[in-house]
């Protein structure tokens, strides 16, 4: 897993996505609903916080997370402003 | 786990278990590659010093990608693979434990398939009968409940009175639960207790009401635990010592907001110990323990360190090793067989086996001692031939990752116990896993050691004897035939779950099956009791049977490899077909359904005098079903002293009139089997 950064590649995301909640997911899938997405599946949320969290050591803040709907905003909660600017 | 100090993952080589198994995943060869799961997961759990949180974490990271895969792809392409129907539902978001699950139980060979019931739904699944659930016939139903079911249904502001008076209430929908799974008839409920967290404790400010709290709550949860006592199909998971083991119950945030009781480390202690449960249940509990001794019962190397060096017993440096054999000399109380494989020197082994002060163990706590240079392998094959047992039977215990890893390589069905070079662990480790877990202990358990050791004196008989008839006829076998009593059916169970290679159907009874059989006017069960010049064997087979129109069906024989091969499983068949036509029934039908370790079974039948004809009706794939029409009948062994009782019920289905002696001296016919070994 390449999250050890905190502040992760929009690829490390969908790395993380592909290879360790087993959800098939490329660039094209970054803005669709994740609810869309083949495989997908409400407890892959809370164990990709979970991998994160261990991973950076971090406590995210889960609200945000959990009502993130595609990977963009995941990816831009795991950035170093928490998704400040990633709102969309 | 829950709690993210965890500073980094665990150190992963690029080709750890489960870096394999991702690309295994990713090449898109998980169900093909199936049957290399078990041994790879085998492989990460025989971690050596890693810690045990990092080992469970990878391991649901594992279970997690597994889940991915589409049940009917691997049974597509492994039909043989064994499949379980999980139903996991209860107070909360359970969804998490679909990993640590399905990863326990393909440790042990086993797909899964869960069923997550609806949120907040548990008891209306669990009830109802014509519930969305219900039409799942589960192996097990796992209803998970958390302090919430209690504190979510409390008035505000709430006393202890108010508690005691939801734990009834709760109480009253957990009988009303296990009351429709009875009726149900499908696998096995697991319950657990509840924990207590210190967030209700301390919402009482008074000493004394919170004291009176706690013991309401221990009070719940005892009755809870008693609930399993007189249900055999229902099991309770003590979740106190998991938490006391292993951590936090959960992380709040993920309580607060995703409703999820439990943290993902307490759920994946949990899914371990329900992969022991359904293990039990399926007649998979292992039997033989095997130690290794330098580094594992003793600190130090024997061929070292001389009989005086080593440590155990007395000092500081022993008290580890004492710890063990302690533990080791409990468990072989209860029926689990105990054997040596060691390389070192036989002649000093057996030395500290006998003579040295500091041993709890000694030479007669051991059904076999290998002590030799072979390889360890080579130990195992030894003693499973001795014992009459497979390797999928044994457990290894060794402190010496080279040994553990060849065993995981050359014998994959037996399992490994990683000891570490800390031994003040080895206690924790060995019992990490409930490989010897069993429903319910029987009397016949705690004197299994005494008669394997009876069984090396027969084999010694049999060099002596010459000739395999001689032998037989030098052992003095006596057969009794005759309804089991009351306190019996436990053990008949269990023998059905112990049973597999005569085991002609493969069946599994249940206590409650036995037992209803045996009150059931048109069906018969006999218990058979072997005795020899050596012993008394116990209760060692069971034969279920059913009247109908059309004659006598043998719907369940089973015999345990303890006495195989000895002439007893064809006296038995010849005593109730001779029964069968005193009685003037039509005919006997009788079924044999192959499993992966029956194979020796199959011919059993027909060297009887049974016509096979074909299939039966929608049964399993590929049984066959057989029939004697009573006409030739054959003799009972001559070497056997057979004494057949029908009891009250029992003569009712077979309206033989009084009991029928049948003590023969006739030529062993029909005895064809006895050359063949377990």
């Amino acid at each position: 897993m390449s999250l050890l950064s905190t502040d992760p590649r929009l690829a490390d995301v969908l790395g993380l996505f592909t290879d360790d909640l087993g959800v098939e997911v490329t660039e094209r899938d970054v803005d669709t609903d994740l609810d869309e997405l083949h495989g997908w599946d409400s407890v892959n949320l809370l164990r990709l916080i979970m991998l994160v969290e261990q991973a950076t050591g971090r406590r995210l803040a889960l609200p945000a997370f959990l009502e993130a709907r595609t990977i963009r905003r995941i990816h831009a909660l795991l950035g170093p402003d928490g998704g400040a600017e990633g709102q969309r | 786990m829950t709690a993210p100090h965890n500073p980094g993952p665990a150190p992963q080589g690029a080709h750890s278990p489960l870096e394999r198994l991702r690309a295994l995943r990713a090449e898109g060869r998980l169900a093909a590659d199936w049957p290399a799961v078990p041994p790879l997961l085998a492989e990460l759990v025989d971690s050596g010093d890693r810690a045990d949180a990092d080992v469970l974490a990878d391991l649901s990271a594992c279970g997690h990608l597994l889940a991915t895969v589409d049940t009917g792809d691997v049974l597509a392409r492994h039909p043989d693979v064994p499949l379980i129907t999980a139903v996991i539902t209860g107070h909360g978001t359970l969804a998490q434990l679909t990993a640590p699950l399905t990863a326990e139980l393909a440790r042990h060979g086993l797909l899964t398939r869960p069923v997550i019931g609806e949120y907040g739904a548990y008891l209306r699944d669990l009830t109802e009968p014509g519930g969305e659930l219900a039409a799942v016939e589960a192996d097990v139903t796992l209803c998970l409940l958390d302090a919430g079911a209690v504190f979510d249904e409390l008035p505000l502001p709430w006393g202890p009175a108010d508690v005691t008076e939801a734990c009834a209430r709760l109480t009253d929908r957990i009988r009303a639960i296990t009351t429709a799974h009875a009726a149900s008839g499908h696998g096995t409920l697991v319950l657990n207790t509840l924990p207590l967290l210190t967030d209700h404790l301390r919402q009482l400010v008074d000493e004394r009401r919170r004291m009176e709290l706690g013991a309401t709550w221990r009070e719940f949860n005892a009755r809870l635990l008693r609930l399993a006592s007189d249900q055999p199909h229902v099991a309770v998971v003590d979740l106190d010592p998991l938490i006391a083991a292993g951590g936090p119950v959960a992380d709040a945030r993920m309580t607060r907001y995703a409703r999820a009781p439990f943290g993902v480390g307490l759920l994946a202690a949990y899914a371990r110990e329900v992969g022991h449960i359904v293990r039990a249940r399926r007649g998979m509990a292992k039997k033989c323990l095997v130690l290794d001794l330098d580094n594992t019962l003793w600190g130090g190397v024997l061929g070292d360190d001389g009989p005086r060096g080593i440590a155990v017993g007395g000092d500081l440096r022993g008290e580890p090793y004492t710890a063990l054999q302690r533990v080791v000399k409990q468990l072989a109380a209860q029926g689990v067989l105990l054997a040596v494989s060691s390389r070192n020197e036989r002649d000093a082994v057996l030395d500290v086996l006998r003579e040295h002060p500091g041993m709890t163990l000694r030479e007669a706590d051991f059904v076999r001692v290998e002590a030799s240079w072979e390889p360890k392998d080579t130990h195992l094959a030894a003693v499973a031939e001795a014992l009459g047992i497979g390797a999928e039977s044994m457990v290894l215990a060794d402190d010496t990752p080279a040994e553990r890893a060849l065993i995981r390589a050359r014998l994959p069905a037996a399992a490994v116990v990683a000891l570490t070079g800390e031994p003040a662990l080895h206690v924790e480790r060995l019992l990490a896993d409930g490989w010897f877990t069993t429903p319910r202990l029987t009397t016949d358990d705690r004197e299994r050691t005494a008669r394997y050791r009876d069984t090396a004196a027969r084999h010694a008989l049999r060099q002596r004897s010459g000739s395999y008839e001689r032998y037989l006829r030098d052992l003095g076998l006596r057969v009794e035939l005759a309804p089991p009593r009351p306190d019996e059916w436990a053990r008949i169970a269990q023998l059905s779950l112990r049973t597999n290679q005569f085991n002609l159907t493969g069946e599994r009874v249940s206590e409650q099956t036995v037992a209803a059989a045996a009150a059931a006017p048109d069906r018969l069960v006999l218990a058979v009791h072997v005795t020899d010049r050596f012993g008394d064997n116990g209760l060692v087979g069971a034969l279920l049977a059913r009247r109908a129109s059309d004659g006598l069906h043998l719907d369940t024989f089973l015999l345990s490899c303890r006495v195989l091969a000895r002439g007893v499983e064809q006296g038995v068949v010849a005593a109730v077909l001779r029964a069968a036509a005193d009685d003037g029934l039509p005919a006997v039908h009788a079924r044999y359904r192959p499993t992966p370790k029956n194979a020796r079974a199959a011919a059993f039948y027909p060297s009887l005098g049974f016509w096979a004809n074909g299939a039966a009706h929608g049964a399993a794939r590929g049984t066959q079903t057989f029939r004697h029409d009573l006409a030739d009948l054959p003799a009972v062994p001559g070497h056997l002293t057979l004494d057949l009782r029908l009891g009250d019920p029992a003569a009712r289905a077979v309206r033989a009139a009084a009991s029928a002696v049948l003590t023969t001296d006739r030529a062993t016919e029909g005895a064809t089997h006895e050359s063949s070994e377990h």
